[in-house]
């Protein structure tokens, strides 16, 4: 009962907090759009359509930031699975969490930059390095979230961290990809030598959109967190449910047998 | 900011782009919203609630 009313006043402070959290996020999302389109200047060369940074790059640096908290939680979900499983419960269900928000922001990425490639370079796609890698990220990616979905062994799990371990490998190759080969993709803006660097009249638009865009990426992760979790508690309580159905029918049918214990809560 | 104009090239595309980023935010927004109304309906914690209710 104390347990059980401990859980419910946490559950509201989360709310609470989540609630404050995505109020926050929605004003710096609106300052970081209103900056991008309004107050920052129109780029010198490209015109209008290089306000497009301001929601490519940050999308895309994000797509690389969030496949390694799925990595992360997949390694402990690997480590944790067999000496404690109600905590590799918590590893999954950041791992689905993170991998779903990483699908999202890699579609964007894509997305966005296939519409700006159209209009300033006349072509939608380009086998270029950084790009093919990139679409080999976000392949992966529903690779692991399909196998999720669609597989029904109790495996699943195990098999979708060790793939996300091969997708966690190939992060590395998206960032280093415009460096190592000078393809059709721009050089990069940030850590990129003594040519790279964004223009002072840029950086606010582009400080608070990746700002918002990352404090919203945070958001849906732990909503999508807590939603993995409840889904993982009514799960538990169905498999509990269907295995005292079946112990009290096999203690009924054998009465003179020792009975069989009940089941137990392992979440 | 002088918008280009849907006739041009870069003024539509602009338009896209920030339409698929709010579109696709948005709708995995709420996707994982309706996802949460509907598990809330099949939560122990609602069974709880409901039956620690004073009468």
């Amino acid at each position: 009962m104390a347990q059980a009313q401990q859980n419910g006043s946490t559950s509201r402070l989360a709310a609470i907090f989540g609630a404050l959290w995505l109020a926050a996020t929605l004003v710096v999302l609106v300052h970081g759009f209103r900056w991008a389109l309004f107050i920052s200047p129109k780029d010198a060369e490209q015109g209008n359509i290089g306000r497009a940074f301001y929601y490519h790059v940050p999308h895309s640096m994000l797509s690389l930031l969030f496949p390694y908290i799925n990595l992360i939680a997949s390694i402990a979900y690997l480590y944790l699975k067999r000496s404690k499983p109600a905590q590799a419960l918590i590893a999954d269900a950041w791992a689905l969490a993170s991998a779903e928000i990483t699908v999202v922001y890699a579609t964007i990425c894509l997305i966005t930059g296939s519409l700006w490639g159209r209009a300033a370079w006349g072509i939608w796609w380009a086998w270029d390095a950084r790009m093919t890698s990139m679409l080999l990220l976000w392949l992966l990616y529903v690779a692991y979230l399909m196998v999720r979905r669609l597989s029904s062994t109790g495996q699943t799990p195990t098999v979708a961290a060790v793939l996300s371990v091969f997708a966690g490998i190939d992060v590395p190759i998206v960032y280093m990809s415009i460096r190592w080969w000078r393809t059709q993709h721009p050089s990069p803006v940030f850590f990129g030598g003594s040519d790279a660097g964004l223009d002072p009249s840029m950086a606010p638009a582009f400080y608070w959109n990746i700002l918002a865009w990352f404090m919203w990426g945070v958001f849906l992760l732990g909503t999508r967190f807590a939603l993995e979790r409840r889904r993982q508690a009514i799960e538990q309580r169905e498999i509990q449910l269907a295995l005292s159905v079946a112990l009290d029918d096999e203690n009924s049918r054998f009465p003179s047998r020792p009975h069989l214990p009940e089941a137990g809560n392992a979440f | 900011m002088r918008f280009d104009g849907w006739n041009t090239i870069e003024g539509r595309h602009l338009v896209f782009i920030y339409a698929a980023v709010i579109l696709i935010q948005g709708g995995y927004f709420v996707w994982v919203a309706v996802q949460w109304l509907k598990l809330r309906a099949m939560s122990p914690d609602v069974e709880t609630k409901k039956s620690t209710r004073p009468v």
